[in-house]
Parts: structure tokens; C-alpha cells; sequence
């Protein structure tokens, strides 16, 4: 599903963000990448969503090459991803059921189907009946649940979360690492970026630990 | 599919998904076709998929509007009076021309005879000239009517007593056949009356109207190109309020096209809104200008009346006010597509 070889990315300031990065994430996956902050969690993410484009090295995501993608060709792409942003990046003038909508609309589903999945989505992360609410109205922790219910909402094949739990308390933390378990356990690909050790320690999933841009151990527990 | 889901909400439901009976990767047949089947296969779905599209594109064109309600107001006043300015001028231009046509018509030109020509000869010469082809009417004024018409309007009867003889030229009035006649065919034709040894003086008694129709070419430029720099101001108007729109809209924008969302739905809600600042702004145009030729329709009336005549203003009709409309939704499509165009591209997920 991700496969990265020999991938660097150097920004315009001249400082290697990714160094030499190579692994490869099976469909059906699930895997934590870890490391401290500026490790180039975010950076990588980037890269598997299209946003940044590797300096040198090869990225390939759903059988795309990512060096070589069309501008054209990145919306498609990037409708196969479901995204969950540490800021949740909802839309503050759109109600809870807009926003999960979104992927879907897009998509050019109709009216009927939308709702019925939107509602599915919202019932699978605890918040159906709160369609109507706008997202300031609700608590962190919910806010970043319709953000989730949004990533899932159109079944992508990949999911990709940066630090999801970042603003919330442990017990609600270890809620959404549950989500992302069970849609793992139905097929989804899921690479989540995190930088709360704790949070996964006693987890046996695969981790990929990045060290000033390099990866620096990819353990199985 | 299975019944609908429960409406209780289950926060912690295991393994359940939001499909029980499929897995969540896309790429299995099985859901690419579940996919397929719900859009686009037939017209209504089609259709439903479109409405879905355009009911949110609408929305963010609403509260693009809510955002900024004063701008978007005065986008609307201003693309009015763009287009309005113009057609003022244009309407008021086309009744000048409606009242030059009419006096095109009589276009006529008076033969002063030389004072020695007989009853006779100068009949003689009204007939001959009836049959030229450019020619329509002939009106002869004998020297006995022309005193008679001089005294009349001019009161100084008296003063022409004391000459004892008539010292007046008998005249024809030549009409050319051809009412809508072209003021240089006019010249042509008085230049070879003069040539006539009966006549002493060949003139066109409306050579300003030769004038006027040179001034209403230099109107009709000028209204093209007030109406050309309008335009274009028109367009930096637009395209400068849907630039607030867009970079009001930044993060919106980011995180649709990071969901996936192609160029053409990001532009979409600003197509609309660009659509209902022309739609507005024709409106508001066909208002000022009704409003304009309303109030000029009385004093433009009583001017008419004194030269008893019983010209009306004609007003903006319903050609010009569907070209008026027409144009203000062109202008504002045009403006926000060249302006979103421009600005969306460099807001990318990602690019601060
Ligand atoms: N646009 C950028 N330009 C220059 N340097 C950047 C940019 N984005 C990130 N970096 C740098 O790259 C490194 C990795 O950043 P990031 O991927 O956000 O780390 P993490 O998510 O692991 O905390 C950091 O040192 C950061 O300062
Ligand atoms: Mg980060």
C-alpha cells in the first residue's frame, strides 16, 4: 500500500527533513510512527498524502507514484486516503453532518446514500444525533471524533492520522487508538503518526521509529 | 443493505463497522461496484448526485455572503452602475438618432432663382427637375408668395412697401426621393443644382445635421469606450471581492482539496457567488436606468412640446435590459473564474 525507497526530502532551507528512508507498509497494515517531535512524522505523512514530494528516492502509495503524479491526477489520489489532522480541521461554518459529508459530496454521491453513511460514520464513533451541532459546540475529543468519522466516512483504503490524540486526555486517547484498531481489523490500511510512547507501549503493532529523519528501527512489538 | 442503524449512540460498538457486511478497503470489485451503483448510473441519480454537489456549493456561497455583506453589496452597487452608465448613454444616444432619422426625411434643398426668371420658365424648370431619378417633390414659392410668407413672419411688411417693387427671388424646395437620404448624397445633389444657370443660390437648409451625425459617431465611440473601461473596472471589482472570498476561505479551501476535491468544486461556490453579484448588478443597472429615462421623460416632453412635436423618450426595452442582465452575469462569472483561477492555485495543503 506505502512503499518508500531510499526517500530524502530536503526543504528549501536546507535541512534534510526525511534522510534515506525506506519500508514498506502491507494493505491491511496497521503501524505506529513514532519519534520525538521534529523527527519528520508530519513530513512523511506529507509525502504518502501527495502534499510534499520527496527530493530524491521513490514513493509509492496505492500503486501510484507519487514522484511523477499529475497535478491533475492528485484529487482522485488523494480521494482514496482518509486524513485525520491532529487540529481536526473541520469547517467551522458547516454543521457536523456537512462536515462528515464532505468526502462523499465530492465524490458525487446523492442525497439519500450521503446521509445514510454519513450517519453510519457518526454512529460508529459515538456522536449520531449530533448531526445538526456545529463543531465549536462540541468538546475537543468529539471534535476530533467527527474528524475520524469524516476520514472514514468514504471507506477509503488507506488511513492516515498525524498525532490524533494530541489534544486529548489518556482515557479518551486510548478510545480513538481502539477506532483505529477496529477499522484496521476490517480491512483498512492505518498508519498513524504519534509521538505518545505510552499510548502504544503496550500495543503489538508494527512501529516505525524516525530519528532526526532517519529511520531509525521498525520493530513488530 | 440491513436496516438502518440504530440511533443510540454507541461509542465503544467492537468490531462493528459502518458496513458490517463489507470491509473498508475500496478497492475490493465488490465495492467499487456499490460505488458505481450509486452515482451516476442513471439521470435521476445523476441528478441527485449534482443536487447534493450544488446544495453545498450553495451553502458556502451563503455564508461567503454572510462573511462579508458589505463588500458583496457594494460589488453588486458597483457592477451596477458599470453597466448602467453606459446604457444611459446608450438609450439617450439611440432617441437623438430616432429624431434624426425623422428630420433626415426632410432633408430638403432650396433653389433661389434668379430674380429675372419668369412664372413660366421656373414652373418649367420644377417640372424638369421632378423627373430627375434622385429627385421627389418640387415645391414652387413665387416671388408674390415669398413676400407675402416675409411679411408675415417677419412684420417688417411695411419696410418692403417702400422698396414698391418685389425684390424677392422665387424659389423651388427640391425634396430628395429618397427620405433616409445620406447627408453627402445631399451635397452632390446641391452642388449640381447650383450648376443650373436658373439658379442663383443652391442651399441645403440642413447642413447641421450633416454635423450632428458626426457627433453621434464620436457618442457612439465614446459610449464604447467609457463602456470598455467600465467593463474592465467592473472586473477588478469582482475579482478583487472574490479575492477577499478565497483568501477568507483559505483553510476551507486547504482542507477540501486535502479530502480530494478537484479544482473545478473548490471554484465552484466562488462561479456562483460571481454569478449573483452580475445577477444583482444587472438588476440594479436596469433599476438606475428606468430610473434615469423616467426622470427625463417629462422635461424631455415639454421640450418636444414646444417644438410641437410630439416626440417620447423611448425607454430601456426589454432587448436591452436582457443584454443588460446578460452582460452583468458575464462580467461577474468572468470575474471571479479569471480571479479564483489566479488565487486558487496557490493554495495547497501543506504550503503556509
Ligand atoms: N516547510 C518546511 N520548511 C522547512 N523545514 C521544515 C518544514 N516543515 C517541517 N520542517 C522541519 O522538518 C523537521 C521535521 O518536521 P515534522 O515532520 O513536522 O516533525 P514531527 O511531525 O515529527 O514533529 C523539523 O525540523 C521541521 O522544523
Ligand atoms: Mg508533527
Amino acid at each position: 500500500m506505502i512503499q518508500f525507497s531510499n526517500v530524502t526530502l530536503r526543504f528549501p532551507t536546507g535541512h534534510d527533513a526525511l534522510n534515506d528512508v525506506s519500508f514498506t507498509l502491507n494493505k491491511g497494515e496497521l503501524a505506529f510512527l513514532t519519534g520525538h517531535s521534529g523527527a519528520g512524522k508530519s513530513t512523511l505523512l506529507k509525502l504518502v498524502a501527495a502534499i510534499e514530494r520527496s527530493t530524491t528516492g521513490q514513493v509509492v502509495v496505492n500503486g501510484e507514484n507519487l514522484n511523477r503524479i499529475r497535478r491533475s491526477r492528485v484529487p482522485a489520489f488523494r480521494r482514496n486516503l482518509g486524513i485525520v489532522f491532529q487540529d481536526h480541521n473541520l469547517l467551522h461554518d458547516r454543521s457536523v453532518f456537512d462536515n462528515v459529508a464532505l468526502p462523499l459530496v465530492i465524490e458525487g454521491f446523492r442525497g439519500e446514500e450521503i446521509a445514510r453513511r454519513v450517519r453510519a460514520a457518526l454512529d460508529k464513533v459515538g456522536l449520531l444525533g449530533k448531526e445538526s451541532f456545529f463543531p465549536v459546540t462540541l468538546s475537543t475529543g468529539e471534535q476530533q471524533r467527527v474528524g475520524i468519522a469524516r476520514a472514514v466516512v468514504n471507506r477509503p483504503a488507506l488511513l492516515l492520522a498525524d498525532e490524533p490524540t494530541g489534544n486529548l486526555d489518556p482515557e479518551l486517547a486510548r478510545e480513538i487508538m481502539r477506532l483505529f484498531e477496529e477499522f484496521n481489523q476490517v480491512g483498512t490500511t492505518v498508519l498513524v503518526a504519534t509521538h505518545d510512547i505510552e499510548l502504544i507501549a503496550r500495543k503489538r503493532h508494527r512501529r516505525l521509529i524516525l530519528k532526526q529523519g532517519r529511520l531509525d528501527a521498525d520493530t513488530n512489538h | 443493505m440491513p436496516s438502518d442503524p440504530p440511533r443510540k449512540p454507541r461509542p465503544r460498538s467492537g468490531a462493528r463497522d459502518v458496513n458490517p457486511s463489507k470491509p473498508l478497503d475500496l478497492n475490493t470489485p465488490e465495492i467499487r461496484s456499490n460505488v458505481n451503483s450509486t452515482r451516476g448510473t442513471t439521470f435521476r441519480a445523476q441528478w441527485r448526485a449534482y443536487a447534493a454537489a450544488h446544495r453545498w456549493a450553495v451553502l458556502g456561497t451563503l455564508a461567503q455572503f454572510r462573511r462579508m455583506p458589505y463588500t458583496t453589496a457594494l460589488t453588486c452597487v458597483a457592477l451596477g452602475i458599470a453597466l448602467a452608465f453606459p446604457a444611459v448613454l446608450f438609450v439617450l444616444l439611440q432617441n437623438v438618432q430616432q429624431v434624426t432619422a425623422r428630420w433626415d426625411g426632410a432633408a430638403q434643398i432650396s433653389l433661389y432663382l434668379k430674380t429675372s426668371t419668369t412664372e413660366t420658365q421656373a414652373l418649367k424648370l420644377a417640372e424638369q427637375l421632378r423627373t430627375q431619378p434622385d429627385i421627389g417633390k418640387v415645391d414652387y414659392i413665387s416671388k408674390a408668395r415669398a413676400l407675402e410668407d416675409f411679411q408675415r413672419y417677419s412684420g417688417l411688411g411695411d419696410a418692403l412697401a417702400l422698396l414698391g417693387e418685389n425684390p424677392l427671388p422665387p424659389v423651388l424646395v427640391v425634396h430628395p426621393k429618397d427620405a433616409q437620404v445620406k447627408p453627402d448624397a445631399v451635397q452632390r445633389l446641391v452642388q449640381t443644382l447650383q450648376t443650373n444657370p436658373a439658379v442663383d443660390v443652391a442651399q441645403w437648409d440642413m447642413q447641421w445635421l450633416q454635423r450632428l451625425h458626426g457627433l453621434i459617431a464620436v457618442g457612439q465611440r465614446a459610449i464604447l469606450v467609457i463602456g470598455a473601461l467600465l467593463l474592465i473596472a467592473a472586473l477588478v471589482v469582482v475579482g478583487n471581492t472574490i479575492r477577499l472570498a478565497v483568501q477568507n476561505r483559505t483553510q476551507e479551501i486547504k482542507v477540501t482539496k486535502l479530502i480530494g476535491a478537484s479544482d473545478g468544486f473548490v471554484r465552484r461556490p466562488f462561479l456562483y457567488s460571481g454569478f449573483c453579484y452580475g445577477l444583482t448588478g444587472g438588476l440594479f443597472a436596469i433599476g438606475v436606468v428606468s430610473t434615469v429615462l423616467w426622470a427625463l421623460h417629462d422635461p424631455v416632453h415639454a421640450v418636444a412640446l414646444s417644438y410641437s412635436s410630439n416626440f417620447e423618450l423611448h425607454g430601456l426595452g426589454f432587448e436591452l435590459s436582457a443584454l443588460l442582465l446578460a452582460a452583468g452575469i458575464g462580467l461577474g462569472l468572468t470575474g471571479s473564474w479569471l480571479s479564483v483561477s489566479r488565487h486558487l492555485r496557490a493554495i495547497e495543503p501543506g504550503v503556509a
